[in-house]
C-alpha cells in the first residue's frame, strides 16, 4: 500500500497560523500561555481535519509544541501523554487483537447470524443486530472488517446483481450501520469513548465508569437500531424471495473454523472476566489497570505474542489520543476554553437544551468528514467550557459530544465501516445520501429525546 | 428498448461501450447490445478500473482506526478479490448476452483514467459510436477529442 505524501500547503498554513498567533499580543482576558495554547489548538484542528500529516503525528507535534511555546512544562506535557485513558485504549486494543487472532469474535458472529430463521428481512436484522452486539465488545472497525467476507459470501450465494440489487445494498448497509450504532454503546466500540473520558478527567476530575456508560447509552443504541432498520427498509425494498443459501454459507464458514480451539476459549474467558471486572471493580481499581492486567494475562496464557499484537494493532493512533488529551488539558489549565466560551456566548443566551441540540448536531456532521476521535478531541474541550458557562454537567457534555461523534452514516471517508460497505460495489454514494441524511437526523433526534427523557431516570442530569 | 437518436449517425460497424470501476449498469449494457444487434456491428466492451476502491478503504481504515497493517492488508485482499469477481461477473453477463444474440464482441479491461482510455480505444478500433453513463460533462470531454457520437445512457 503506498503511503500518503504530506500536504505541504496545509502544513505551511497551520505553521503560519501558529507563528502569527505566537507573535501577536494576547487579547484582553487571555494569558500569553492561553493565547499560545489557542494557536496550537487551531494548528491541530487544521491538521486533524485535513489529515495533512497522519493524525498520530499531529498528536506528537502537539506534545512538542506545548513546552516549546511555554504553555506547560515538558514534564507536564509528557506526563499527560501517559494518561489512564491511553492505557485503557492500549489494553482494549490488545484484547481485540487476541479476539481477532484466535477467531473467537468471528465464531461468535457466525453463531449469532446462524440463529436467524429464514426470511430475507430477518437475515438483515440478524446482520445488523450481530454487528451492533459485537461492537459492544470490540472496536467497530474490527467488526466491519471481520463481517465483510461473510456478508460478501452471503451476497454471492444469493446471486445478487451489484448496482441493481437492493438486497445487496441492504446487506452491506445493515452491517455498516449496525457496527456504527453498536460502536457508541460501550467503551470498547471506539477509542473516542475512552478518549472522551480522558478529556473529562483532565478537565473536571470527574469520570464515567464502564457500567455507567453502558447504562447511559446502550438503551439509546437499541432505539437507534430500530430507527436505522426502518430507514433501510423504507428506502430499499427487499427484492429477493428467499435467503436459504445464506444459511449454507454460514454453516460452511462455521465448518471451516472447526471445533473451538483452546486459545479461543482462553481469549473468550479473558474477555468475559475483563468485562465483569470493569463493571464490578472498575471504580475500585480503575479501568486502565484492569485493561492492562487483561492484556498481560493474554501473554501469560500464551494466547498471543508480541508479533500478533504488532501486526494487528496500529500503534501510531495511540499517539493521537495522548496528544489530544494533553491539548485538552492545556486549553483548560490556561483558561483558553473559558475565554473562547465567553467570546462565543457574549450577548447570547442559550439554555442547556439548546446547547445539547447545537453541540450534538455539530459533532454529528463534523464526524462525517473527519475522524471520529479528531471530532471529539476538537469539540469536547470547547464543549466543557461552554457547558461551564451555561450550566451543563460535564458528564452529560461528554456523552453529548462523544456519542454523536461516533454516528457517521453517509460518507465512506467518514468511518471505516462505511468505506468497507461501499467497497462491496452494490451501491453508489448518491444512492445512500438521502437515507444517510435521514438516519443522521433521526438518530440525532432519538439521542436528544433519550437524553431529555431517559437520562434523568438513570441519574444523569443535563445541568 | 432504450432508443438512441440516430441523427448524424453514419453506418455503425463498431460500438464501444465503456464502464467505470464503480458502475457496470444493466441499462447501459442493454442499450449497447441493442445497438450492436440492430446494426449488426461489432461490440467493444471496455471496463476501466479508474478508481482504486480497495486503496481508498485501506487508507480510511488505516488512518482512522486501530487496525494494524496485517489486518488492513487482509481486508484489502478480501475487498480486491470481491471486486475482481464482481467485475468479472458483470462483464461475463454482458458477454453471455452478446453470444446469445450472435453479436461479435471483444472485451478489454484496463486501469487508469476513464476518458483517456475511451479515447485511446475509440481511435485504435475506429469505433463509430461510444456509449457511456455518468455526467454530461464527461460526454462532452470525450466528444471533443474524438469525432464520433458519444451517447449518455442514464
Amino acid at each position: 500500500m503506498p503511503e500518503d505524501k504530506p500536504r505541504y500547503g496545509i502544513i505551511l498554513l497551520s505553521l503560519i497560523v501558529l507563528v502569527a498567533i505566537y507573535l501577536i499580543p494576547a487579547p484582553e482576558g487571555l494569558s500569553v500561555e492561553g493565547k499560545n495554547a489557542l494557536g496550537i489548538f487551531i494548528a491541530a484542528i487544521i491538521l486533524w481535519t485535513t489529515s495533512a500529516i497522519p493524525l498520530s503525528v499531529t498528536g506528537l507535534f502537539v506534545i512538542a509544541l506545548l513546552p516549546l511555546l511555554n504553555v506547560m512544562s515538558s514534564k507536564e506535557a509528557f506526563y499527560l501523554f501517559g494518561n489512564k485513558a491511553v492505557f485503557f485504549i492500549l489494553g482494549a486494543f490488545i484484547l481485540a487483537a487476541a479476539m481477532m487472532k484466535t477467531g473467537v469474535s468471528k465464531r461468535v458472529a457466525l453463531l449469532m447470524l446462524n440463529r436467524f430463521d429464514g426470511t430475507p428481512r430477518k437475515l438483515l436484522f440478524s446482520i445488523m443486530l450481530s454487528s451492533a452486539l459485537l461492537s459492544f465488545i470490540m472496536p467497530e472497525h474490527a467488526v466491519a472488517a471481520m463481517m465483510f467476507p461473510v456478508v460478501a459470501a452471503i451476497a454471492d450465494s444469493l446471486d445478487l446483481e451489484p448496482l441493481n440489487s437492493k438486497y445487496g445494498t441492504l446487506l452491506f448497509l445493515s452491517m455498516a450501520w449496525g457496527t456504527i450504532i453498536g460502536g457508541v454503546g460501550t467503551l470498547l466500540g471506539g477509542a473516542r469513548n475512552p478518549l472522551a473520558i480522558g478529556l473529562l478527567e483532565e478537565n473536571s476530575g470527574l469520570t464515567i465508569g464502564f457500567f455507567e456508560w453502558c447504562i447511559a447509552i446502550i438503551p439509546i443504541t437499541f432505539v437507534m437500531l430500530g430507527v436505522g432498520f426502518t430507514v433501510l427498509n423504507v428506502f430499499f425494498k427487499i427484492d429477493v424471495d428467499n435467503v436459504r443459501s445464506a444459511r449454507k454459507v454460514l454453516e460452511r464458514h462455521l465448518a471451516r473454523m472447526g471445533k473451538i480451539s483452546v486459545n479461543e476459549k482462553k481469549a473468550g474467558f479473558v474477555l468475559v472476566s475483563t468485562v465483569f471486572a470493569w463493571i464490578f471493580l472498575g471504580n475500585i481499581i480503575g479501568l486502565a489497570v484492569i485493561a492492562v492486567l487483561s492484556a498481560v494475562s493474554l501473554f501469560i496464557l500464551n494466547v498471543i505474542n508480541w508479533d500478533d499484537v504488532e501486526s494487528n494493532v496500529n500503534w501510531g493512533i495511540i499517539l493521537m489520543y495522548g496528544g489530544a488529551i494533553a491539548m485538552g488539558s492545556a486549553l483548560s489549565t490556561t483558561g483558553t476554553v473559558e475565554w473562547i466560551a465567553a467570546l462565543a456566548l457574549d450577548n447570547i443566551l442559550l439554555s442547556p437544551l439548546i446547547m445539547l441540540i447545537i453541540m450534538s448536531l455539530i459533532a454529528k456532521f463534523l464526524t462525517e468528514g473527519i475522524s471520529n476521535s479528531a471530532a471529539v478531541a476538537i469539540l469536547l474541550p470547547i464543549g466543557f467550557s461552554l457547558g461551564d458557562v451555561i450550566g451543563i454537567n460535564p458528564i452529560a457534555m461528554t456523552y453529548i459530544v462523544a456519542v454523536p461523534a461516533g454516528l457517521a452514516f453517509i460518507l465512506p471517508m467518514g468511518t471505516p465501516p462505511n468505506a468497507i460497505a461501499y467497497s462491496s460495489g452494490y451501491y453508489e454514494i448518491k444512492e445512500i445520501l438521502l437515507p444517510g441524511i435521514i438516519l443522521n437526523l433521526t438518530s440525532w433526534i432519538v439521542f436528544i429525546l433519550m437524553a431529555i427523557t431517559y437520562w434523568p431516570l438513570v441519574g444523569i442530569s443535563l445541568t | 428498448m432504450n432508443k438512441i437518436p440516430m441523427r448524424n449517425m453514419k453506418d455503425i460497424n463498431t460500438v464501444l461501450v465503456a464502464f467505470s470501476a464503480t458502475s457496470i449498469h444493466k441499462k447501459l449494457a442493454k442499450a449497447a447490445l441493442d445497438m450492436a444487434e440492430e446494426n449488426n456491428a461489432k461490440l467493444i466492451i471496455l471496463s476501466v478500473r479508474d478508481k482504486n476502491v480497495t486503496q481508498m478503504v485501506a487508507k480510511v481504515t488505516k488512518d482512522h482506526g486501530f487496525l494494524g497493517r496485517d489486518v488492513v492488508e487482509k481486508l484489502a485482499e478480501d475487498i480486491k478479490k470481491d471486486r475482481d469477481e464482481l467485475i468479472e461477473h458483470r462483464l461475463a453477463r454482458i458477454e453471455e448476452e452478446a453470444e446469445r444474440r450472435g453479436i461479435e464482441f471483444e472485451t478489454l479491461q484496463v486501469k487508469g483514467n476513464f476518458n483517456k482510455n475511451i479515447i485511446e480505444v475509440a481511435e485504435k478500433y475506429a469505433v463509430d459510436v461510444v456509449l457511456v453513463d455518468g455526467t454530461g460533462s464527461k460526454m462532452e470531454q470525450i466528444e471533443r477529442k474524438i469525432k464520433v457520437p458519444v451517447h449518455l445512457i442514464k
